[in-house]
């Protein structure tokens, strides 16, 4: 027979801990910036070349 | 004392096991990187010529991030005396929310991108400028200047007067008296603001051991320090206008503002007072922004 939980008992699982949350949300935070990297680097190439074609005449 | 304090404070919290997202941005220091924004933008605007708008929030982009990055390289490097210090003892390497060593892989990372990304999308120069401001406020200023002499910020404000060239050297890619001027009016703004915190913050840079003018040379000397650096920065607040990137309702303006930095200046000096010292230090914040915005005003008059 199971043991009664305490009052202020919180159900938590291995990946609930206050240190998995704060690593959450850190990694979606690189994601982020590695989006908003990538749509840089493409539209400085899209930038690039087409000032580069406009010289080019 | 000031090393036993030290010594204490070294004994950092050991279980700095990574933080979050926005300790990482706090290492930014993203105060400071709303001034070095504001007038790297404002010295991208002001260069004669033009730049894509893409290429142009890039270059301000990257302004911002080297900054940061720098300034997260700072707080490694000086997580001893900041947690010594009752103004910086809540950063996150003190405060035992993110490790030294990850706040260093952070800043040399960003230094990095930034600096790689403002040469392929925008220029060399501009790219070196960036490269040469992180290692002056690393090398010169934080690692070098700061811990042995007084004149610490002086020299080591350079650091904060290169955005604006930065700027001006992504629209034009060389260096030329617009930037300059931009340059010496921030140069010469630094030490009186510095100087102003510094007074009524003493007893913070003493215990740390920094040697800071009030602390080394005593307030009198810095008071009057203080009013000197105002005598030539008010002057220098107008350059803009015979360097020809400013009009003179624009001059109008700074000789104002110039007049109002003589004057707190001038009561500070005459009276000795803590609230003096902060009142010209709020006052160096507002006048550095009001300049920056009157030079925009008057180059998007000049645009309309």
């Amino acid at each position: 027979m199971p043991l009664p939980k305490p009052a202020n008992f919180k159900e938590t699982t291995a990946r609930d801990t206050d240190l998995h949350r704060r690593m959450r949300g850190r990694n979606l935070a690189i994601f982020a910036a590695l989006i908003v990297l990538m749509i840089v680097i493409f539209l400085v190439t899209y930038v690039r070349i087409q000032t580069g074609m406009e010289a080019a005449g | 004392m000031a090393e036993a304090s030290l010594q204490q404070a070294t004994a950092l919290p050991a279980e700095a096991d990574g933080g979050e997202a926005r300790d990482f941005i706090a290492l930014l220091k993203p105060r400071v990187m709303s001034l070095v924004v504001f007038s790297g933008l404002v010295g991208l605007l002001l260069a004669p010529g033009s730049i894509h708008p893409v290429l142009g929030v890039v270059a301000v982009m990257c302004i911002a991030i080297g900054a940061g990055a720098s300034g997260a390289i700072n707080m490694w490097y000086d997580a001893d005396i900041d947690a010594v210090m009752s103004r910086t003892q809540k950063r996150p390497i003190p405060a035992g929310k993110v490790s030294a060593e990850a706040a260093l892989a952070f800043g040399c990372i960003l230094s990095a991108g930034s600096v790689a990304l403002m040469g392929l999308a925008v220029n060399w120069l501009a790219a070196g400028l960036l490269a040469f401001t992180i290692l002056f406020y690393v090398g010169i200023y934080t690692m070098w200047l700061k811990r042995r002499t007084p004149q610490n910020i002086v020299i080591g404000g350079a650091a904060g007067a290169f955005p604006p060239m930065i700027g001006w050297a992504a629209v034009t890619g060389d260096i030329a008296l617009g930037g300059v001027v931009l340059f010496l009016l921030i140069f010469f703004w630094t030490p009186p603001h510095f100087w102003a915190l510094a007074l009524y913050r003493s007893g913070d840079y003493a215990r740390a051991g920094v040697p800071m003018l009030p602390v080394i040379a005593g307030r009198d000397e810095t008071r009057k320090q203080i009013l000197i650096y105002s005598l030539m920065l008010a002057p220098l607040g107008v350059a803009p206008v015979f360097a020809g990137i400013a009009g003179i309702g624009y001059g109008v303006f700074a000789s104002l503002l110039g007049a109002g930095f003589v004057a707190l200046a001038a009561k500070l000096y005459r009276s000795d007072a803590d609230k003096d010292a902060k009142r010209l230090f709020g006052f160096s914040i507002l006048y550095l922004f009001l300049l920056l915005a009157g030079l925009l005003v008057d180059w998007a008059i000049g645009v309309i």
